[in-house]
């Protein structure tokens, strides 16, 4: 049994009642755990698509979908929450902090819905963010960080429930240079301590640090390489 | 998450948008405010009322004109039935009946000199003085001679000597004419203060026979106040002028009298019903009032859930279940409308505070009423943040996150 299996998963979605698109088509992998997997292809060839289905964020149209040896299609929407906030991190290309509120704030968002009593919560929160280095930012808002902080904050609060994968989409599209570095150390880091992760993107250098590069073109799973040759 | 957290993280969403949240208060504290400004004032009257009604004492009978009906209301046509030979032969056969009061009242536009005011006439013989307890501040009351004689004399309450004299001057001696009379002012009552309803110190008394010879054209009591001699006798007494009554009126059958005779408690009872009707009535007009307060937060709640759709979502992503959702809309709303309510209940007290004081009235408030704004306040926020509350649960985490 492997952490993630997906069988035949297509997702269509309905524009209007002449219009679909096919989003995803028959694709069909597995990722097992502590996998380090990047996922490449052009814009618009359903890359986002498939981390939102692995997400737990939606369902496909068809297809299987198991996570940890469950059908996560067959889940009501409580359910589904509770799988995004025990199993999984996210990690946005938007960064996805919440505005007007402190970046410890931010981090201990999922703690509040995993049910960690309040004191608990603030240690841990104080903790994840001395680790991507933020430990004297704590207290600043989003709009006070730079986009490589930023998205250090959603780093850390991906982390706050020590889930067993970290999906990232896009994680360094908004940023450059040195602070593309010092996010994909701390993404390998986490992969080494034993998460499973799963990143999005068009940078070759970000995907040269997996050891597993999915690519999908006009919807479909076109090629899964291991340390760049086809498996 | 703690009740204390979800409120505290309410509270602080609230100050975000201080203008906004204080105008969705607005509506909420207006109709609270009234409604307790207006159940309060109601009750402030009815205390009025009934405490003069108490004032008169408790060996008072009152015998009014009119079949009793349901609810103690009379049927205009038969009020022409009580005359002031009832009265006098009340006095004259039952030993219990120590004195009696006769009276007609009606309205009347009083003029003196340049200025006019409006004033209610009683027509009264000199017991009205004893048997309601009048004092004078000067002059006479209205005396035996006066009535034989249906001289043209007034008496005038205070408040009217002021409308038409000047504060403070005394009018003895001099003229008022109304209904094509002029009538000479030979006396002013003390001043008793008095509510809206049922003011004293804006009447005018003249002599029984002349408001029925020369003002008012008719012969019938519009009621008759009768002092018992003893608490102890009340009920025979009441029995005997109910028996005397039928027997002048040619009448057998009780449930057909053509007059109802009223002790205090009968007073009391009516009184009360009436001003209870009245304030329930203001006070619901006053309700709508916060339908409308109700409305105005469901409206700024919506705006609220489409504008922090984006929130929405990423809460919902990092694992937030409907309920918690739901929950945290909710209590936005209610401390909105909470909040609105204690704002309310404060100012409608005020407001009927300075408005009793204006009246000279005795300012009352029950805690019942408080209670009952206050779990109102409570309903109006779960009742109308609960659709968009559900709006907001049910969003969809992605496409939520994808709203611009
Ligand atoms: N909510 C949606 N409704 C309609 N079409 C969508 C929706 N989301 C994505 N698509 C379409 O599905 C395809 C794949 O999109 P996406 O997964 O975002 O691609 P990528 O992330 O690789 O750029 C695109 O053609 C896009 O227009
Ligand atoms: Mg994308």
């Amino acid at each position: 049994m492997s952490l993630i299996e997906v069988k035949a998963v297509s997702k269509i979605y309905r524009v209007s009642d002449e219009v679909e698109t096919v989003a995803l088509d028959q694709v069909t992998f597995s990722v097992e755990k502590g996998e380090f997997l990047a996922i490449v292809g052009p814009s618009g060839s359903g890359k986002s698509t498939l981390m939102h289905i692995l997400g737990a964020l939606d369902v496909p149209t068809s297809g299987s979908y198991r996570l940890d040896d469950q059908e996560v299609g067959d889940l009501d929407e409580d359910t589904l929450a509770e799988i995004r906030n025990q199993k999984i991190g996210f990690v946005f290309q938007a960064y996805n902090l919440l505005p007007r509120t402190s970046a410890l704030k931010n981090v201990m968002m999922p703690m509040i819905y995993g049910g960690i009593k309040v004191k608990e919560r603030e240690k841990r929160a104080k903790q994840l963010l001395s680790q991507v280095g933020l430990a004297d930012k704590l207290n600043h808002w989003p709009n006070m960080l730079s986009g490589g902080q930023q998205q250090r904050v959603a780093i850390a609060r991906a982390l706050a429930m020590t889930p067993a994968i970290i999906l990232a989409d896009e994680p360094t599209g908004n940023i450059s240079g040195q602070q593309v570095t010092e996010i994909m150390d701390r993404l390998n880091q986490l992969n080494q301590a034993g998460h499973t992760l799963l990143i999005i993107t068009h940078d070759q250098e970000v995907a040269g640090y997996a050891k597993r590069t999915l690519t999908l073109k006009d919807s479909r799973l076109v090629a899964d390489n291991v340390n760049g040759r086809q498996r | 998450m703690e009740p204390r957290e979800i409120i505290s993280e309410s509270a602080a969403t609230l100050t975000v948008n201080k203008i906004r949240t204080g105008l969705a208060m607005l509506g909420v504290v207006i109709g609270i405010g009234s409604v307790i400004a207006l159940m309060s004032l109601g009750q402030a009257s009815q205390k009025s009322i009934t405490d003069r009604i108490t004032s008169l004492g408790a060996n008072l009978l009152t015998v009014r004109p009119g079949a009793m009906q349901s609810g103690g209301i009379r049927s205009a046509s038969a009020r022409d039935t009580l005359t002031l030979e009832d009265a006098e032969a009340i006095l004259t056969s039952i030993d219990a009946v120590e004195a009696i009061a006769p009276l007609v009242n009606g309205n009347a536009q009083l003029v003196a000199k340049r200025n006019n005011t409006n004033a209610t006439v009683y027509g009264v013989t000199d017991d009205y003085q004893t048997v309601n307890n009048v004092t004078m501040a000067s002059g006479t009351f209205v005396t035996d001679r006066h009535n034989t004689a249906i001289s043209r004399v007034v008496v005038l309450g205070p408040d009217l000597v002021t409308d038409l004299f000047g504060e403070g001057t005394d009018p003895v001696g001099q003229n008022v004419r109304f209904n094509g009379q002029t009538m000479q002012v030979i006396g002013v009552t003390a001043s008793r203060g008095g509510s809206g309803f049922n003011n004293q110190d804006s009447v005018a008394f003249v002599p029984l026979k002349t408001a029925q010879a020369l003002l008012f054209g008719q012969n019938y009591l519009s009621s008759l106040g009768l002092k018992i001699s003893d608490e102890t006798l009340m009920t025979e007494a009441e029995t005997q002028v109910e028996r005397l009554l039928l027997a002048r009126h040619q009448m057998t059958n009780p449930d057909e009298a053509d007059f109802m005779i009223m002790n205090q408690e009968d007073l009391l009872a009516t009184v009360t019903e009436t001003t209870g009707t009245f304030t329930t009535l203001l006070a619901g007009i006053a309700a709508i009032s916060l339908v409308v307060g109700g409305i105005g937060i469901m409206n700024i709640m919506l705006v609220t859930v489409t504008e922090r759709t984006r929130e929405i979502g990423l809460r919902k992503a990092l694992g937030a279940k409907k309920k918690v959702i739901i929950q945290q809309f909710l209590t936005e709303a209610t401390l909105i409308t909470v909040i609105g309510g204690v704002v309310g209940v404060r100012g409608g007290m005020g407001v009927s505070l300075v408005i009793a004081q204006l009246m000279s009235l005795a300012f009352t408030i029950n805690s019942m009423s408080i209670l009952l704004a206050f779990g109102v306040s409570v309903a109006i926020g779960i009742i109308f943040g609960w659709y968009p509350a559900k709006k907001a649960a049910n969003l969809q985490p992605i496409e939520a996150l994808r709203y611009e």
